[in-house]
């Protein structure tokens, strides 16, 4: 597969997972607005902004220090940063945008109903602004964003030719994934430590944002035990979205991918991701559960080498030196 | 005079007359113009009876919904070309106009031997001009008009490619008058629009499936089986499976959902510059698998920008090294670097005369008749008539740089003669065609719009067309151009079995 092409695979997934997860968290804030007092509603900001590492744009139009932001300004102004604000290069249309524009690249080798799923959703909220949706039910738009990303990987998933270009498709929606669920935790563990008593709906909220609420109900029944929930989102295999399951497939992919890859040299990424799993098969269940510093340690770790991986399959697949025409 | 497509040159005898009922009760001929579906006297002509009398029944809100539903998916399956403009890139549909122009048999066997001779002599005229230039010692074309033709790449001089094949992709743009079908002009560099031909097709087919089966239509939707085997044909010599690319100039080529189809139809790479890298005289693609051979490029950026290290050296879409891979033999190149001297508009004049030199026939398709400015005659009937003539500049293609005497202000015309005079040359003049018309769907009913075609000639080893083309229509009123950049739109043509 031509190396560009895997790569506009690989970025289109990692640009679309991070529009249904921004879309995801701004569909758990709306339901802290609801219901919730002023205090945790701040929280909630902070945990959106804090894991996407970010400040408003109006924070510094403003010369905003810190986090004080939150304090300063409105839900709407926070709400169009997030999903509509031209500069935010995160904002959950420019996302869709750009994940569009890597489709377009690829259009060749992609199914017409994979283009027609991504593209249709795009034209359907490009024009949107905050103030068409804001006096109705603005969470109902990004419900709707995130049920389109998940549409859009059912159907790849149903459609795509498994070559190397689903395998690279998979790795960027698997490497997106899990450093946007390690940075999460880590904001929502520094927010709501696990020795403090909180109300479940953080909890609860966080199992939403991950699409694990429902499993996780099923597994310990209604009870949001801070421990059980970050256990089942790291390190339960069985859940689609956890770390642990992320990092075991993104190895099974790496090793479909080099397998047949013939005269190549040994994959470094193969390295790293092994690294990461020894992380959690012997450092995270023998981790200090009463230490929040232990758990977000061992996060930190898988994180980086994550970020690794990523510049790993950057290197060994879509921009290798070349050195001879017999191969890299 | 037909109601919503006025000229304003009036200048013959109009002589009106109305077809009868139902969707066409208003539609207007004028003699002046050869209409596609009816006879002078306004009743259909015999091949399109079914179609008139098919259309008829049905209301006209039925079809202008027809073509909305189709507009509306080619716009969600991104069947677009890009606009550029101030505000930046525009992603735009080719609009459709639903009803389909007819072709019959005897007048397709005819353009398909006209087309073939033509592009035969056309690839003879590129083969002798890089080598031996008998055409230019034997002073049948002028030796200025074509070393001094920005087009004619030098570095192509003594190239000899496999089986003589310069093009192996043309679009001729055919109009129809009165006195029967001419050749506009040919397009032998990159031509477009065989893949809106393809969507235009899928679109009415579907929608006007029952009218489609009661005609015998012949299928082009093998286009890309013969573009593919056209392109295998020229692979260079010992490659029985060669790897064949289609290079891109990337997405913000106005044309690069045709790139795009016609990469993913064939089942090959769709290439852009920094995918392709030259090493000891072979070029190779970039591949999560390491680097692969490739063998053919068929190219859709222009001569200019293939390879900064012979032509333009601040192009950042091309390949370096690739020209000298290509006169090595190691890689073919469709259309091969040069042919664009062969459509240039003052040498086009010569195609007739081409086509007696190296075929010694007479040509069956004629030229629209045209007056090179660069002749002293030419100049003056271009400067005495210019109210009744069309002025191109000879580099210019897509409807942009003419000028339409008939239609033109005076300070335009004025302007234009200014230009004319400072560089001759670079103008030739024809007059203001009479094209031919077809009904389109207005507001109210049918109107007639002038109409015109581009078929696709491809040639590797031998020559093959797919019956049918791509279909314009000039849908703005009043407008002869047809162009879609300048407001025309699409029209499937049916060629008939019988």
């Amino acid at each position: 597969m031509l190396s560009r092409d895997a790569q506009n695979l690989y970025w289109m997934s990692r640009y679309l997972e991070r529009a249904g997860h921004i879309s995801r968290l701004l569909v758990a804030q709306f339901d802290l607005i609801h219901d919730r007092p002023t205090s945790d509603i701040e929280k909630g900001w902070r945990r959106i902004y804090g894991s996407l590492h970010r400040k408003p744009a109006g924070a510094n139009l403003m010369s905003i220090q810190d986090d004080d932001f939150i304090m300063l300004l409105d839900a709407y102004t926070l709400v169009d940063d997030l999903a509509f604000e031209p500069s935010n290069p995160d904002a959950v249309i420019g996302l869709f945008g750009k994940a569009r524009e890597n489709a377009r690249q690829i259009r060749n080798i992609l199914s017409n109903e994979i283009w027609s799923s991504l593209n249709v959703s795009f034209l359907g909220m490009k024009d949107t602004r905050l103030k068409d949706i804001w006096s109705g039910q603005p969470q109902d738009f990004f419900r709707s964003s995130s049920i389109s990303v998940r549409t859009f990987c059912g159907i790849a998933e149903a459609t795509m030719y498994r070559d190397h270009g689903w395998h690279f498709f998979r790795l960027g929606q698997l490497v997106e994934r899990i450093q946007l669920t390690c940075s999460l935790l880590d904001t929502h563990l520094k927010l709501f430590p696990i020795k403090e008593q909180h109300w479940e709906m953080h909890w609860g909220g966080l199992l939403e944002i991950c699409v694990a609420r429902g499993a996780f109900r099923r597994l310990h029944s209604v009870e949001y035990n801070p421990d059980k929930v970050i256990d089942f989102l790291v390190g339960n295999i069985l859940l689609s979205n956890s770390i642990c399951h992320g990092l075991s497939e993104i190895q099974k992919t790496l090793q479909i991918i080099s397998g047949t890859t013939g005269s190549r040299q040994p994959n470094e990424a193969d390295w790293y991701i092994g690294k990461a799993l020894a992380l959690i098969e012997y450092e995270w269940p023998v981790r200090d559960k009463a230490n929040d510093v232990s758990t977000l340690n061992i996060l930190k770790q898988i994180s980086s080498e994550v970020l690794e991986i990523d510049t790993q399959i950057d290197k060994t697949y879509f921009n290798y030196p070349i050195q001879s025409t017999s191969g890299p | 005079m037909a109601k919503h497509h006025q000229l304003s040159t009036p200048t013959k005898t109009e002589e009106a007359s109305k077809s009868e009922s139902g969707l066409f009760s208003n539609y207007e001929m004028d003699a002046r113009f050869y209409d596609e579906m009816f006879e002078a006297n306004g009743q259909p002509r015999e091949h399109c009876r079914i179609l008139w009398e098919t259309l008829n029944s049905m209301p006209i809100d039925q079809i202008v919904k027809m073509q909305e539903q189709a507009e509306r998916s080619f716009l969600h399956d991104g069947i677009t070309f890009s606009v550029y403009g101030d505000e930046g890139a525009q992603e735009r549909i080719i609009p459709i106009d639903f009803l389909p122009r007819l072709i019959n048999l005897n007048e397709w066997n005819f353009l398909e031997k006209g087309l073939t001779q033509r592009l035969k002599a056309l690839n003879c005229f590129l083969t002798d001009i890089y080598t031996e230039a008998r055409i230019l010692s034997d002073g049948v074309v002028p030796v200025d008009l074509v070393y001094g033709c920005p087009h004619y790449r030098i570095e192509m001089a003594g190239v000899t490619l496999p089986h003589d094949v310069h093009v192996s992709i043309c679009g001729s743009d055919l109009i129809r008058d009165n006195e029967g079908y001419k050749v506009l002009e040919d397009n032998l560099r990159t031509p477009s629009g065989v893949s809106y031909m393809l969507a235009n097709r899928k679109a009415v087919r579907s929608s006007l499936r029952t009218l489609y089966r009661s005609y015998s239509i012949r299928s082009i939707g093998h286009y890309t089986d013969l573009l593919y085997q056209s392109l295998a044909e020229i692979a260079p010599s010992g490659i029985s499976d060669p790897c064949i690319v289609l290079l891109t100039p990337g997405v913000y080529n106005s044309a690069y959902y045709e790139h795009m189809f016609l990469a993913r139809d064939m089942g090959i790479e769709l290439v852009q510059g920094n995918d392709l890298l030259v090493n000891n005289g072979y070029v190779y693609m970039r591949t999560t698998q390491g680097p692969r051979r490739v063998d053919v490029i068929y190219r859709r950026l222009d001569d200019d920008f293939i390879d900064p290290l012979v032509f333009r050296p601040d192009s950042q879409l091309g390949v370096p090294g690739l020209f000298h891979t290509f006169r090595l033999g190691n890689v073919a190149i469709a259309n091969a670097p040069g042919t664009g001297v062969a459509d240039d508009k003052a040498v086009y004049y010569y195609v007739p005369d081409m086509i007696r030199y190296y075929l010694a026939e007479e040509p069956i398709i004629p030229n629209v008749e045209t007056y090179l400015c660069r002749e002293p005659e030419g100049l003056e009937y271009t400067l005495d008539n210019i109210d009744k003539l069309v002025v191109k500049q000879v580099g210019e293609s897509g409807g942009y740089g003419m000028l339409v005497g008939p239609h033109a202000s005076p300070e335009e015309k004025a302007s234009y003669i200014e230009e004319i005079r400072s560089d001759p040359k670079n103008f030739i003049s024809q007059p203001t065609l009479d094209i031919s018309r077809s009904p389109s769907i207005g507001e109210q009913g049918t109107i007639p719009c002038h109409v015109d075609l581009r078929p696709f000639i491809l040639h590797g080893k031998k020559t093959r067309i797919v019956p049918g083309a791509f279909g314009r229509v000039a849908l703005r009123p009043g407008s002869l151009v047809v162009n879609s950049s300048q407001g025309g739109g699409g029209k499937d043509v049916w060629v008939l079995e019988h």
